[in-house]
């Protein structure tokens, strides 16, 4: 087959949950030239809910995919490698593409996996330091009032903090199985490091049939003829099958201070408050002064002059410490490190490989962020990234977005998955579809629960920005009456186009995109 | 005798010291609370609150402030200062005791905290708590909390991460505990918990709001009491208080410190990003605004607007001396003697509805309260201790909370008179208050005329309930129940207290009386003394005595709603049932002067409405209530609310809903 693709037909599949699947099979006519997988997976979902999803995508590309795309290693975009394992071993890939940060041997990937794996040990030790804590003072202590309840609460809650530790550090299922088997204690912050400098970031998630997202990343690395990582800034063309389509890498930064990766919610970049805000703030990199005194564990904010020693804090001790005071100590209460390793899940979020494809002939462009938060947007407009496009022969950030008629919406439609400064309000394009992969009743308590999703302000921009033109994976067209107002006023031909291009499977929700 | 001075002169800050930093508010910023003198040790610790300073994020024990130190007490406190945790500790104590001192003024009587919980030997006790602990220093979050459970105070630090560097130093440490309005605010939490500790329960929408909403309105209220700086803020808005001031603002530095561009709270308005406005008050809001922080700030939006309303009128005829008739106010500055009389009358309307605010307290039902309920508490204390409402503060009070859509249930129309609970006709208690019950009740009052030591008068007061054989004390309950362990009147009883008295409470899941075995169990949460003056010189004599009953309910989900069934002592509830305890509670407002009882304020246990008068006297669960506390504890409401079911059984249950701006920055 000769000529550029004509068309690309982009399908979301529903993966029983919250979550990624997405394939896109590029057509030339109407022969599927190339094909192409970005992610699979669902939060807790099943193999029941994931195998129709895989077979249907096997079946479609007849058993060989030519690109296979894992964005980022979370449960949501990745545990169907693992669920449907048997359905993918079936599968052929000619390449694998991931981002830099899952490079290892990238330099800075290295800085950045060290920097992270120092926060996560840093974790680590606090939660160690505060299980041991809580243990010498469970000790000391009897059965005083109220405090049973206190510390089982406390307990549980360092539990529930170490088993997503472990997640991140990427503990594999056999090493725990060993572990358990030998009676030997977990890993220490030491050899917990060396574990995350090989180990990726991985998710905090349910083991899926004994296999960590450690495990299903190792297996999309090992499962491409050649395996490529990506570098934003980068336009690839001309890939065999893919003619007249540009691919053009946006994220994720690459900042070996994480200065953008670290930026998870960017009040600025939120739709939940972008009504609320004007000034741009400067990014912290560019702050002439950085002020504040950072609080350090086990310092104190005073001098050291005001506080008690020797015979004083013995005495102190007596009484304060003696049975009758032990209800009524609070030990414990600033223990509990819960929202710190929620926001190294954000953290993860952040190394998403961003991507856009462009149609040559028309300038048409697909906007595919898998689950970038606001840093890793915002970064798609440092020089380094949107001059180093053109340069490449290609358009930069700005020209990009301008004209993206197809939007992936990041991070499952989450308030701060979508930019608005510097992404969706830059989309100028009068016939934008906006595809959602969400399922409403799915999303888990930690992200905020179903209440939050999608978040309402970004849900309306987009439903005005499409024209009602929203698809999520659950409901199909939204039936939003926005969304139907809008639609209602749609000319009969664009309305026509739409109608006929957009098609509900028995799995996935289905878009052509007309590159000509 | 020693001749103590009258009080103890701390300086402090006003606000916080964010407010410190404002050119206009500097000077005011810095005042010297007074607080009633008490002999004190380091900590400072009094005969109410223990100050100790322990902050175990940084292992660190920070040496106790003695206020009796020469050199403190010549400079009357320690200079306000961020970098002296010995100043954070007298601060801290300042608030406390001024608030505390709020409360007895217009209770009446001596505050005490709510007991300790104990299990001694298997049976529950009730154990007396001399003094509150505060810890400045506890946490290293955007929070403070009250615990209920240690009935203690506790205080975080953290650092700021403001929207931007123009509002409050990015990084730089903020303490909750040099916050008058935190302060003030978390006192009044263990204040109103030591009255009525059930307030605790997420029965309504309105209960945990309303612990909420109360507070900050006394941390508002308390801003008033400071005349330099009522004098400042009027001179600054020319008079009008309805526009943006800091008297009306909480937490000012809170809210900047945390990304938002204003107060954590206001009475009156607030930014919506671009610019300040004022609230309008919608009779829609009731219905709709669930969150507990959102629902409490409509009391507080409420109760301040009758404050605003009782200012405008009560000053209105300042203005027309100052203007020649007109009202109109001339541009450019107010005289300063025009500020200092309008300062004057917004002192005093704040104290006056802070008192009528607080009084009420004592009005209100043991359990279950909600904002209606509380406004006819307002009306009825506050027309029982003042007759004549000559500056009509009780329309204002009602009319503010009409335009919010809180009207009380089962009154017929809104005025002060049907507001008013309505007087029990004698014929409905004379069996069983009378000269009998009388008479143990004014040796119970004789016993107490002359104690003054907390602790003693809460064991007379548990004594007179429970009985004393030694002291030769019957205890009330035995007033409630004859020698066979059977209730007396229960009909009588039933009718006045919407509590079970009669046998059938075995089959309404209540528990049985432990003393009197065949008699159901009804527990006295307290009996108080309430002598006050009005300001006609009556002088009212009342014992105010709160009952409370129990029993185990199964909900059975039907749809979107449940039906409900009592489970029967001993038993369990079906597998596939959500149970829970739902509770009755009743005041009673008893006149020692003549044997009256005033007033019954009552949330039945059974459902009065269903009552058949014909021969059997069937009684059935308050479904109504019922299916209240079923919606907030496991269905629809609960999310909306804004924290976990049963918060009740929540270590920290207040802990988790001041939790609110939890982000993390600490990358």
């Amino acid at each position: 087959m000769t000529g550029n693709v004509d068309n690309i037909k982009i399908r979301m599949y529903n993966t029983g949950s919250v979550g990624d699947c997405i394939l896109l099979l590029f057509c030339k006519d109407t022969d599927i030239s190339f094909s192409m997988l970005i992610d699979c997976g669902g939060i807790k979902t099943s193999a029941d809910a994931i195998n129709p999803c895989v077979s249907d995508i096997a079946a479609t590309c007849k058993h060989q995919l030519d690109l296979l795309i894992v964005t980022h290693q979370h449960e949501d975009h990745i545990s169907g490698f693992n669920l449907a394992r048997a359905l993918f071993d079936q599968i052929t890939v000619k390449e694998t593409w991931m981002s830099w940060v899952e490079d290892p041997t990238d330099p800075i990937a290295g800085v950045v996996k060290d920097k992270f794996g120092k926060r996560l040990r840093q974790l680590q030790e606090q939660t160690e330091r505060a299980q041991a804590h809580l243990q010498r003072y469970a000790k000391q202590t009897s059965d005083a009032l109220g405090f049973g309840k206190r510390y089982a609460q406390h307990q549980a809650s360092l539990d529930a903090i170490k088993e997503q530790l472990e997640f991140e550090a990427g503990d594999t299922a056999s090493d725990r199985g060993a572990r358990a088997a030998n009676g030997t204690p977990a890993p220490t912050a030491k050899n917990a490091a060396a574990k995350t400098a090989r180990a990726a970031t991985a998710a905090a998630s349910t083991v899926t049939k004994g296999l960590t997202n450690n495990d299903a990343m190792e297996y999309v690395r090992k499962k491409g003829r050649t395996i490529a990582y990506r570098l934003p800034g980068e336009v690839i063309k001309n890939l065999p099958g893919a003619e007249g389509i540009k691919f053009y890498i946006l994220g994720p930064p690459r900042d070996p201070d994480l200065s953008f990766l670290k930026i998870e919610m960017d009040t600025d970049e939120m739709y939940q408050l972008a009504l609320g805000t004007v000034p741009t703030p400067v990014p912290p990199t560019q702050r002439l002064t950085a002020s504040g005194i950072t609080l350090r564990p086990q310092s104190s904010p005073f001098d050291a002059g005001h506080q008690l020693s020797g015979k004083e804090e013995a005495a102190f001790w007596r009484q304060y410490g003696s049975d009758e005071m032990k209800w009524r100590q609070i030990e414990l209460d600033w223990v509990g490190t819960g929202d710190v390793s929620l926001a190294l899940t954000r953290f993860v979020n952040n190394t998403s490989l961003a991507m856009a494809l462009e149609f040559e002939d028309s300038g048409r462009v697909v906007l595919l962020p898998a689950d970038a938060q606001s840093g890793n947007w915002m970064s798609w407009h440092k020089p380094d990234v949107s001059d180093t496009l053109k340069t490449n022969g290609g358009k930069d950030t700005n020209e990009l977005l301008a004209a993206t008629v197809f939007y992936k919406v990041g991070h499952h439609g989450s308030h701060n998955g979508t930019a608005s400064h510097s992404g969706l309000d830059l989309v100028t394009s009068p016939s934008l579809v906006a595809f959602m992969p969400l399922v409403q009743d799915k999303v888990p308590l930690a992200w905020g629960g179903a209440a939050n999703f999608p978040a309402e302000q970004l849900y309306g921009a987009l439903i005005e920005k499409t024209k009602g033109r929203v698809v999520r994976t659950d409901v199909g067209l939204i039936d939003d009456p926005r969304a139907q107002r809008l639609r209602g006023l749609l000319p009969a031909a664009d309305i026509n186009a739409f109608t006929n291009a957009f098609r509900k499977g028995s799995c996935y929700v289905e878009y052509t995109i007309n590159g000509k | 005798m020693k001749n103590n001075p009258p009080f103890r002169k701390l300086q402090g800050f006003a606000f916080d010291p964010i407010t410190s930093l404002d050119l206009d508010t500097a000077d005011i910023n810095r005042i010297t609370y007074k607080v009633p003198w008490e002999d004190l040790q380091p900590g400072p610790e009094g005969k109410y609150i223990r100050v100790i300073d322990r902050d175990p994020a940084s292992n660190a024990i920070y040496k106790p402030v003695d206020l009796n130190a020469p050199h403190i007490l010549a400079t009357d406190g320690l200079t306000p200062s961020e970098a002296n945790p010995q100043f954070h500790q007298q601060m801290v104590y300042a608030v406390v005791m001024t608030t505390i001192k709020n409360f007895e003024k217009a209770l009446g009587r001596q505050v005490t905290w709510s007991p300790a919980e104990k299990i001694v030997e298997g049976k529950k006790v009730y154990e007396y708590v001399d003094k509150l602990l505060v810890y400045p220093h506890a946490l290293r979050e955007q929070n403070a909390y009250y615990s209920p459970d240690r009935k203690a105070l506790l205080f975080g630090y953290y650092n700021a991460t403001p929207a931007n560097a123009s509002l409050c130093l990015p990084g730089g440490i903020v303490y909750g505990c040099l916050s008058h309005d935190i302060v003030a605010h978390e006192t009044t939490h263990a204040l109103l918990d030591g009255m009525y500790s059930r307030f605790m329960e997420t029965t309504h929408p309105d209960v945990p709001a309303f612990h909420e909403g109360f507070a900050d309105l006394v941390a508002l209220l308390q801003h008033f009491m400071y005349p330099e700086i009522v004098r400042n803020q009027i001179r600054k808005v020319r008079g009008d208080l309805d526009s943006e001031t800091l008297l009306s603002q909480l937490a000012v530095e809170f809210g900047l410190s945390t990304g938002d561009y204003g107060a954590l709270r206001s009475g009156i308005g607030r930014y919506n990003g671009k610019e300040w406005v004022r609230y309008a008050p919608n009779t829609t809001d009731y219905d709709t605004v669930m969150e507990c922080h959102s629902r409490g700030s409509l009391l507080v939006a409420a109760v301040f607007d009758a404050f605003l309303a009782i200012y405008k009128n009560r000053t209105a005829d300042l203005l027309r001396i100052a203007t020649g008739g007109t009202g109109v106010l001339p541009q450019g500055e107010l005289h300063p003697d025009l500020v200092n009389r309008l300062a004057q009358e917004a002192c005093k309307s704040a104290s006056h509805v802070l008192n009528m605010c607080i009084r009420a307290l004592d009005y209100c039902p043991p359990v279950d309260i909600n904002f209606g309920d509380y406004l006819r508490a307002l009306i009825t204390a506050d027309k029982e201790l003042v007759a004549d409402d000559d500056q009509n503060y009780r329309v204002a009070f009602i009319n503010a909370f009409r335009k919010r859509g809180i009207f009380p249930e089962g009154v017929p129309n809104l005025s002060v008179e049907t507001l008013c609970y309505q007087t029990v006709p004698d014929t409905a208690y004379k069996d069983w208050f009378n000269e009998h019950t009388g008479e143990f009740l004014r040796e119970f009052k004789g016993q107490l005329s002359y104690v003054t030591d907390r602790k003693k008068i809460f064991d007379i007061t548990a004594a007179f309930i429970r009985g004393d054989k030694e002291k030769n004390i019957k205890g009330l309950h035995s007033y409630l129940f004859d020698t066979d362990g059977r209730a007396v009147n229960h009909t009588v009883m039933e009718n006045l207290t919407g509590l079970v008295f009669s046998d059938q409470y075995k089959d309404l899941g209540i528990g049985q009386s432990r003393t009197y075995k065949k008699g159901p169990a009804i527990e006295i949460h307290s009996l108080r003394i309430h002598s006050r003056t009005g300001p006609d010189g009556n002088l009212q004599n009342q014992i105010i005595m709160t009952l409370a009953q129990r029993c185990r309910v199964a909900a059975i989900k039907n749809g979107g709603t449940a039906t409900f069934a009592p489970i029967p002592t001993g038993k369990k509830a079906p597998n596939d049932a959500d149970s829970f305890t739902f509770r009755g509670g009743c005041t009673l407002i008893l006149n020692l002067d003549n044997l009256s009882l005033q007033h019954a304020i009552s949330k039945p246990i059974f459902d009065p409405a269903a009552l058949t008068q014909r021969g059997t006297r069937k009684l059935r669960l308050n479904t109504r209530r019922l299916q209240m506390q079923y919606r907030c504890g496991y269905g629809d409401l609960m999310d909306d609310m804004g924290f976990a079911p049963n918060y009740q059984d929540q270590v920290e249950p207040l802990a988790c809903i001041h939790n609110l701006k939890n982000k993390n920055n600490d990358w």
